[in-house]
């Protein structure tokens, strides 16, 4: 596969004002290297940056590898040159889903939505049994699998007995308007179906 | 000076009783009490104590001694505080000798007391023989100019110019241009601060020609230089500037009325060896690069003929269409050779298209164009202006670090695209800058320089294209390469592509080289031990700074060129100190081999009128190569001799180990190898007493004759450990040694002794375990072997 340059810095440029700029990257591959989750992964961590340096939207939005991560910040932690690269992920996952470009994963996807959506909802708890609602039906509708709804309900049913599984909504957070600030500013927008 | 006897005092100090606890030393002064040329020989109890002084002062002067053997373990305090001491009272010191029996081991555990007291004997006998050859010494004085001569007058030469004026010297600055200022001058910003390079250069220039100590002497270069540190004539060459120095105050009429025009690029006939470019100009103008001289110059061979413009209207009458090339004699102390650099020719690196394709440029073309952007000036190319470059790349190493070109790293080049690249993005946030590397190597604080690109945006490929094409259509320059991050072809199309070129030494090099008499080393830069003694040449007296010694930053140069300019001082004196330590050469017997002369690694040695070798003393070393290479045996150290060696190797008893026992006696360098001994002594490691050492000032000083007399007394094995073969201090010493093997070895097997049981090693100074286990491994050798034929 051939990029064609020069590399479009919008991207970039995009991260950088999220204060996620990622030019200072010099590929030593620390991040890939102490990633326990590459086994899983179609794009390293570091190929991930170096595409958005590049300006390679349409790859980097579209690759399985940022829905794999799970922000455990390894590779922000570890980083020489300070690039918040977990950030910079989970900046790309919101921009993925706001385009709609979530083909690649959409389970995750949407458990990723489902999960910060709900907290929004809460104000800034999160609703577990709304969540799985939102999310078991959404399951549902892509990939219709009666059996395994059958041993959810079952499972959920178990932990609501156990008195793990609250059917009553979280208490919102006592200051909720700056959550709602924080989504507002995050233009939280969802476009994956 | 007629030779007396020697009257001896042998001082022996025991401090804590360690000898005395380990030795018969009341019966060891006794016996050598008794020794030929003895006169005093106790133990003391305090070398410093006010009576023992006042005794000795009284002996001294009474004529009782008049040489000291001091054994024992003395301080190094001790050792410089009592010769000059003495020395008050008329005793020369030179006419010491220390004798450490700790040191060889003798107090080492394990050993029967019968052993320790016969190995001490031996060592005093030995120490003893010396002693009474002892001549004494005063160093010599020659006398010395205090200017010094400057080859080059780029940064470095500036820089080392204007502090030794400040120190009050004479500096005679020759540079080959007509201006000075150099490769630095055609800079357009240096890192790491990214200030106007003219700035510094015209500090020193400012002081430079305040000075009525400074000479300088432009569209020159060195033919010969004679002579020897603190005295060298050195013959310059001047070409002609066709405008007298002394009459042109710079004032510019002349432009005006040259009909000339020379058009700005590179110049015809250069271009291949150097790829940087003149600005326009007329015939006649100011020098170049920096227009320092103020005196303007004709580049007479563009004038047409019987022109003489510019003669006519000088209102000071300083054009000179007619002066000849001149010759000057100088008469320097000390040479500073700051002749610098100039690119790789670019145009070798076939696949990148330079001087192909008028926008592949090189390092120091891009430059000028970003000092000509930034001054606003025209440009040295008007045709290409830096702004509307929207797609500029670098490739680095062009040249450099690739074995069909420079196998070096030229050092500066990651550095320097650096500089161009942040210096372009601030100037034209839109511009796009890549970079192709190999490695980028921005050492120290270089790094921030690094940081800077990245966060401006610079994009870095860590791969070098393959080629480079133009594609005819766009007028573009198209490339391809590998992203070894994502594995992936990218491909680009730029404006202009800058080559990161190499470094080589300036084009004049092989002609100082030969002036001088200078080694080069494999790349053609000026030899230098690099590591301890980097602004050292091979000849004493001349020192190599800048990028005329290996490729390096600006900074660097200058801290180089005032290191050399603080070594050069010595020659610079008004007088050289000579240590009397240095060779003689007895001429009565010497058959004029000539060996001496070709094998010097400092080519110290000339012919007197008779054409016998004569050392040059103020170029000499002192390492004793010459004693040691000296088939007859001529050439000795003063307080080195042969003579003494000789004497210490015939006191060397054979038998202090009994019959069975192998014996050896070890020459041990004094840069590495005795320090190693004495570590594995003071280590407490198994060393074996058979050994016995002697120090030497390089293992390349111990002749030949010396091993053979010493198997010949039936000594069982002779050591020679002298530092390893890229490491010795003298270039080669330990290396000379083991080329004359082979002479030595016919001369033993003519004494049917066994070549093996001579043998050499290459050690480093904390080698103490590797010495041991030699030690060991060699004994078990010579028992094997038998003892010495010789032995009785």
């Amino acid at each position: 596969m051939t990029q064609n340059f020069p590399p479009e810095p919008s991207l970039s440029a995009r991260l950088a004002a999220a204060s996620l700029a990622v030019s200072r990257c010099f590929q030593c591959r620390k991040c890939s290297g102490g990633c326990p989750l590459t086994f899983a992964m179609d794009l390293l961590p570091d190929q991930v940056i170096r595409l958005a340096f590049l300006g390679q939207e349409e790859q980097v939005l579209g690759c399985r590898a940022i829905w794999v991560c799970s922000s455990c910040e390894t590779c922000t932690t570890r980083c020489p040159n300070g690039i918040d690269i977990a950030g910079v992920i989970d900046w790309l996952k919101e921009e993925a889903g706001k385009q709609g470009k979530t083909a690649s994963q959409p389970l995750v996807a949407a458990f990723h939505h489902y999960f910060l959506e709900s907290i929004r909802k809460a104000g800034g708890r999160l609703p577990e049994a709304r969540m799985l609602r939102r999310y078991g039906l959404f399951k549902l509708w892509r990939q219709p699998d009666l059996g395994e709804l059958a041993g959810n309900l079952k499972l959920g049913l178990r932990l609501f007995k156990k008195g793990r599984l609250r059917l009553a909504g979280p208490e919102p957070l006592k200051n909720r308007a700056e959550i709602d600030e924080i989504f507002k500013q995050a233009e939280f927008k969802w476009q994956g179906k | 000076m007629a030779k007396t006897a020697p009257k001896i005092a042998l001082w022996l100090w025991d401090p804590g009783g360690r000898l005395a606890a380990a030795l018969d030393l009341e019966a060891l002064v006794q016996k050598l009490a008794r020794a030929k040329g003895v006169a005093r020989a106790e133990i003391i109890i305090d070398p410093g104590s006010p009576a023992f002084l006042e005794a000795l002062h009284a002996d001294l002067e009474a004529g009782v001694i008049d040489r000291i053997l001091w054994v024992g373990r003395f301080s190094d305090e001790q050792k410089r505080g009592l010769p000059a001491e003495l020395s008050a009272c008329g005793l020369n010191p030179y006419l010491h000798h220390w004798c450490d029996l700790e040191e060889q081991g003798l107090l080492l555990a394990g050993l029967e007391p019968g052993l320790r007291n016969r190995k001490a004997g031996v060592l005093l006998e030995m120490a003893l023989a010396r002693t009474r050859l002892l001549d004494p010494l005063e160093p010599l004085e020659l006398p010395a100019t205090d200017a010094v001569l400057i080859l080059g007058a780029g940064v470095a030469g500036l820089h080392a110019g204007a502090s030794l004026t400040e120190l009050g010297k004479r500096v005679y600055l020759v540079e080959k241009e007509s201006g000075a200022g150099g490769k630095v001058a055609l800079l357009s910003r240096f890192f790491p601060r990214l200030c106007d390079p003219h700035c510094g250069l015209q500090f020193c220039l400012d002081k430079l020609s305040a000075s009525p100590l400074a000479e300088f002497h432009t569209l020159s270069t060195l033919a010969a230089l004679e002579g020897s540190p603190g005295n060298f004539q050195a013959r310059i060459l001047k070409n002609p500037r066709y405008v007298r120095e002394e009459k042109c105050n710079g004032c510019g009429v002349c432009l005006a009325a040259c009909p000339v025009d020379l058009p700005a690029g590179q110049e015809p006939g250069l271009e291949k060896i150097a790829p940087f470019l003149k600005p326009a100009r007329k015939a006649i103008h100011p020098a170049y690069p920096l227009a320092f001289p103020a005196a303007f110059v004709v580049e007479r061979q563009h004038c047409p003929p019987e022109c003489r413009q510019c003669a006519m209207v000088c209102p000071t009458g300083a054009v000179d269409l007619d002066q000849p090339p001149t010759e000057t004699v100088l008469n320097v102390g000390a040479v500073l050779v700051t002749t610098g650099w100039d690119p790789y020719p670019l145009s070798r690196v076939a696949e990148f298209g330079y001087q192909r394709y008028a926008r592949i440029i090189s390092n120091l073309e891009m430059e000028q164009l970003l000092g000509a952007d930034r001054l606003g000036s025209p440009g040295v190319l008007p045709e290409f202006s830096l702004g509307d470059m929207k797609e500029i790349g670098f490739i680095q190493c062009v040249g450099s670090r690739d074995e069909r070109h420079l196998p070096y790293c030229s050092s500066v080049c990651c550095s320097a695209t650096l500089k161009q690249a942040v210096l372009i993005k601030e100037m034209n946030p839109q511009a796009n800058c890549y970079v192709f590397y190999i490695d980028i190597r921005s050492p120290g604080f270089d790094e921030d320089l690094y940081r800077r690109a990245r966060d401006l945006g610079v994009v870095f490929n860590r791969e070098i294209p393959s080629a480079v094409d133009l594609d005819p259509g766009t007028g573009k320059l198209g490339l391809r390469v590998i992203d070894p991050s994502l594995n992936t072809p990218l491909e680009m199309n730029l404006d202009l592509l800058v080559l990161a070129g190499g470094m080589i030494p300036a084009q004049g090099t092989p002609d100082v080289a030969q002036a001088l008499n200078l080694p080069q080393n494999s790349y053609g830069f000026f030899e230098s031990h690099y590591q301890c003694h980097p602004e050292e040449s091979q000849r004493t007296g001349i020192y190599v700074a800048g990028c005329a010694r290996e490729p390096m930053k600006v900074s660097h140069a200058i801290e180089s060129a005032h290191l050399a300019a603080m070594k050069a001082l010595k020659y610079l004196e008004g007088r050289v100190l000579i240590e009397p330590t240095y060779p003689v050469v007895d001429k009565t017997r010497c058959d004029q081999c000539k060996r001496c002369v070709e094998e010097c690694p400092f080519s110290a040695f000339g012919f007197d009128e008779k054409s016998f070798p004569t050392p040059d003393l103020a170029r000499c070393r002192q390492c004793g190569n010459c004693m040691g290479l000296c088939p007859l045996g001529i050439i000795s150290l003063q307080h080195h001799t042969i003579k003494q060696m000789a004497a210490q190797v015939e006191a060397f008893d054979v038998s202090f180990m009994g019959d069975k026992e192998p014996v050896v006696l070890a020459f041990l360098c004094k840069n590495d190898a005795y320090h190693l001994a004495r570590g594995a002594v003071a280590a407490g490691l198994d060393v074996p007493p058979n050994f016995i050492f002697l120090e030497v000032p390089c293992a390349g000083a111990v002749n030949n004759a010396l091993v053979a007399d010493a198997l010949s007394f039936g000594i069982d094995g002779v050591l020679i450990a002298g530092c390893p073969e890229d490491q010795c201090h003298y270039v080669r010493g330990s290396q000379l040694v083991q080329k004359r093997s082979g002479d030595l070895r016919d001369k033993l097997q003519k004494m049917m002794i066994e070549p093996e049981r001579v043998r050499f090693a290459n050690l480093e100074i904390r080698d103490s375990d590797k010495y041991v286990s030699l030690l060991h491994s060699y004994l078990g050798d010579l028992k094997t072997m038998g003892p010495n034929p010789f032995k009785i």
